[in-house]
């Protein structure tokens, strides 16, 4: 029993890791822009596709990670100087364009990489044995890569001048740019590294589920429920949601039921959205970073 | 008057008129597939007329439109099937209880300002929705679906059990959400929510009921969906959790700010452009989506206030006797 | 007719306002005067039920309105308007005006505005089916004030009007805003410029750093010593 609780820990933490690394993206780019962007998800599936044709055309899961991210990251870049950049003052005209960018991303993708179910070869297979519990050693090598990746993160923010410059612009745009901080270069790179995130965690999510053009919608629905859960435009309630929906889901669906997965999250939601509508983190209920 | 002039206050009308005549096309003349197409056409645009009251007008981001449309379709089919009601009679009841779920929903999504909390709530309770239906297999019959057998009741002597008597049921049901929407604009109600939808502070402060006008007006619009969902379900004899999805709301979207949210024609403009035209032309369904995300895009960049926005405003022009003086300069 | 009854402020530990004790009577036409920063908009924004008070009383023709939204103190004849010219932008003057028509044109409306015909009053026909966005900044205060009446207000509260118009502007407004008041609508106007409220006004409030520090007519508080200090500190200040 113990033992099973254990495994169902970690497994629940590995799936929140990848929660957590969608929802990073999706809360910065609207603590700073005040975007709330619905195509973040097809950018975690663009990244799974990137590394799928990594792995199949030989150049290995490794390069495929690093190309998922960079590509997004690209790709993020250019959908903010195109797009983004133009409804940056309004709500609906962000929500409008990104339901936009959903269609045309994923029904082209759905064209070109046709419909089919796809799975790649994970860098490491077997299993590892520890105290008693068998751990598939990909997700211990996935939940190991999130921690980086969100630690990192966040180092990033809290120490690096830049990191630094894009938190006073979440906390105040204007006094922002009148000590200096180059806003549009700022919201760029927000843009294009929260969109990186989204690729590499794609390219992990690849690791292990399959990937469909379809996909995005289970990554994008998990980012959106952790930025509300989270406290909008906080990056640390959006981590501590990203652990906490992925252990609700795993003692969820191993406990309770295993087909209403999907739906414990948004549960939690709405009850966060009546009883706690900024958050676990949003004191203030303003943007936070 | 000028001959201009004349032309732009009949044009709105000539519209109107071309509506009502093509609105006979499929029932006297036209084939089973035109029948078809112009019932598909109908629920269409009668399903983004009651979006735009809520998105348009109210200018409230709601997602979860189609889960109230597959909501009436499963609401009705299971009431007709289980508890053995008439469809006429399931029509009311589908869109009284989708009117309860709203307004449960819509209190703590319409609290806030801005939009965002609107969206999030009710996207998650669209999706919500979508997953119970495809998880209750005892009632919705799950992932697979749900066949339907019957089919509209005669009325008033009237057959309405074969594709042409539905296709004046999608027509009816077109006309009331119209009537519906055309009233609440030239309302005080509607009025009010115009004001809320520009400012919700100032609107407030003249005396408007700010969360009562959105929650009235997500409510309507919400029961409208569920009604247009009850003939959806004897139409297509199928209905599946997918009908729940969001990216059919994103579609209804699509289709309102492409015809132009908060106009009575926009979105009966926005279907005829986005079903119509590519149906009849026979264009893969994949590529006609590939295209109103690329137009939606485009449309809120560049002309937020759509095509009949952009017509009214020319047509408004041309109304003039003459060229008006450029509007003063604003000072700060 | 609108009595302050030791009304406090505090944001966290910050005091916005301090025990304000003060009552407006019927038919005036008063100023509410202050160093930036001093607590007016505070003032007028827990009046104006946008704030609540987090001590202290206010009431409204002999009832007790702390707290009541907006919309409810608009019901009740209490409108305030902005600082700046906060009109619906992209909305015409005539849709502005007829929206703020809802209190009077609903069924069981308690009041009709003093001003039936506000459009024509106000000289607004030439304009009246321009955007209101795009008007003259003097001809938009007038609109904010126009829809204010229009809500069948019997009280006024006027958040700096005046500010940055030039001067045939602000003659313009005063005018405006003594039409009003002689329709017998009672008018309580925020400004920092005096010049502005010492033609205008009966009786000035002035209020510093929180508190109330001098109510009396405008000629006589002028010459207060504390409030010349206050305002003379804050410039000070300003230029230091």
């Amino acid at each position: 029993m113990l033992l099973d609780i254990a495994q169902t820990a970690v497994d629940g933490l590995m799936v929140g890791g990848l929660y957590a690394t969608v929802a990073v993206g999706v809360t910065l780019v609207f603590g700073i822009m005040g975007i709330l962007n619905f195509a973040h998800g097809q950018m975690v599936m663009l990244g799974a596709y990137v590394a799928f044709y990594s792995v199949t055309t030989g150049l290995g899961f490794w390069p495929g990670l690093a190309l998922a991210a960079l590509s997004m990251a690209l790709f993020g870049l250019i959908l903010e100087r195109l797009i983004f950049r133009h409804t940056l003052t309004d709500h609906m005209a962000g929500l409008t364009v990104s339901l936009g960018i959903i269609m045309v991303v994923e029904h082209l993708a759905s064209a070109v990489f046709t419909p089919d179910h796809r799975t790649f070869d994970p860098p490491l297979a077997g299993s590892v044995r520890f105290a008693g519990m068998t751990l598939s050693a990909q997700r211990l090598l996935v939940l190991a890569l999130v921690l980086l990746l969100v630690g990192a993160f966040y180092l990033f923010l809290q120490r690096t001048r830049f990191g630094k410059a894009i938190r006073a612009m979440g906390q105040n745009r204007t006094g922002a740019a009148l000590v200096g901080v180059q806003i549009t270069h700022v919201t760029a790179a927000v843009f294009a590294i929260g969109s990186a995130m989204a690729g590499a965690a794609g390219a992990l999510y690849g690791s292990l589920f399959a990937i469909t053009p379809y996909m995005a919608a289970a990554p994008l629905m998990k980012g959106l429920i952790l930025t509300v859960l989270g406290g909008l435009g906080s990056v640390p309630g959006a981590v501590a949601a990203g652990f906490l929906l992925g252990l609700a889901e795993s003692f969820g669906s191993r406990y309770l039921s295993a087909s209403f997965r999907d739906g414990y999250g948004f549960v939690l939601m709405i009850v966060a959205l009546l009883y706690f509508p900024t958050g676990l983190f949003g004191v203030r209920g303003t943007a936070r970073v | 008057m000028k001959p201009i002039a004349l032309v732009a206050r009949a044009l709105p009308y000539v519209g109107w008129l071309l509506l009502a005549a093509l609105i006979f096309v499929p029932a006297y003349g036209g084939s089973r597939y035109l029948v078809y197409i112009g019932t598909l056409i109908a629920l269409q645009a009668a399903l983004a007329t009651s979006l735009n009251l809520i998105v348009g007008y109210a200018g409230q981001f709601a997602m979860s439109h189609a889960a109230f449309y597959g909501f009436g379709a499963y609401a009705s089919a299971i009431l007709i099937n289980s508890a053995g009601l008439t469809f006429w009679w399931s029509i009311p009841a589908a869109m009284l209880a989708a009117a309860a779920i709203a307004a449960i929903i819509g209190y703590p999504a319409l609290r806030y300002t801005g939009g965002v909390y609107l969206a999030l709530i009710t996207f998650a309770f669209g999706e919500l929705a979508r997953l119970t239906a495809a998880n209750w297999q005892d009632v919705t019959g799950g992932p697979m679906g749900m066949r339907i057998t019957y089919a509209p009741e005669a009325l008033f002597g009237f057959n309405f059990a074969n594709s042409r008597g539905m296709y004046w049921i999608a027509v009816a049901m077109l006309l009331v959400t119209l009537a519906v929407v055309f009233f609440i604009q030239r309302s005080r109600f509607g009025r009010a929510l115009i004001a809320v939808r520009e400012d919700e502070v100032l609107a407030s402060f003249l005396g408007i009921d700010v969360m009562r006008h959105k929650m009235i007006a997500y409510v309507i619009s919400s029961a409208l969906a569920a009604m247009v969902g009850t003939l959806y379900a004897p139409m297509m004899s199928f209905i599946s959790p997918e009908l729940l999805s969001v990216h059919e709301t994103i579609s209804l979207v699509g289709i309102v700010i492409l015809g132009g949210a908060g106009t009575l024609a926009g979105p009966i403009v926005g279907t005829f452009v986005f079903l119509g035209i590519p149906e009849l032309l026979r264009i893969e369904s994949l590529y006609r989506l590939v295209v109103l995300g690329v137009v939606i895009v485009l449309v809120v960049l560049l002309m937020p206030q759509g095509i009949v926005g952009v017509a009214n405003r020319v047509l408004k022009r041309w109304q003039r006797p003459k060229p008006a003086p450029p509007p003063a300069e604003a000072e700060n | 007719m609108l009595r302050i009854d030791n009304v406090s402020k505090r944001f966290g530990g910050l005091v916005a306002l301090r025990n304000i004790t003060l009552e407006i009577r019927k038919g005036e036409l008063s100023g509410l005067i202050g160093p930036n920063g001093a607590g007016k908009t505070t003032l007028f924004n827990v009046v104006s039920g946008f704030l609540r008070p987090t001590e202290g009383q206010i009431f409204f023709d002999g009832k007790d309105i702390s707290g009541l939204p907006p919309h409810e103190l608009a019901m009740r004849g209490l409108v305030r308007t902005f600082q700046g010219a906060r009109v619906f932008p992209k909305l015409t003057i005539r849709e502005s005006l007829r929206i703020a028509g809802h209190l009077p044109l609903g069924r069981g409306a308690r009041r009709q505005p003093v001003i039936p015909d506000v459009l024509h009053e106000f000289g607004f026909e030439k304009y009246a089916d321009e955007p209101a966005g795009s008007l003259p900044s003097g001809v938009m205060r007038e609109l904010g004030i126009a829809m204010a009446i229009s809500t069948g207000a019997s009280m006024l509260l006027l958040d700096e009007p005046a500010a940055g118009l030039s001067a045939e502007e602000v003659a313009n407004l005063q005018r405006v805003i003594r039409r009003v008041h002689a329709a017998g609508v009672t008018v309580w106007v925020i400004e920092h410029n005096l010049h502005f409220l010492m033609g205008l006004v009966e009786r000035a409030v002035v209020v510093d750093a929180g508190g109330m520090i001098a109510d009396g007519l405008p000629g006589e508080v002028t010459r207060d010593p504390r409030v010349i200090e206050a305002y003379l500190g804050a410039e000070a200040h300003a230029a230091g």
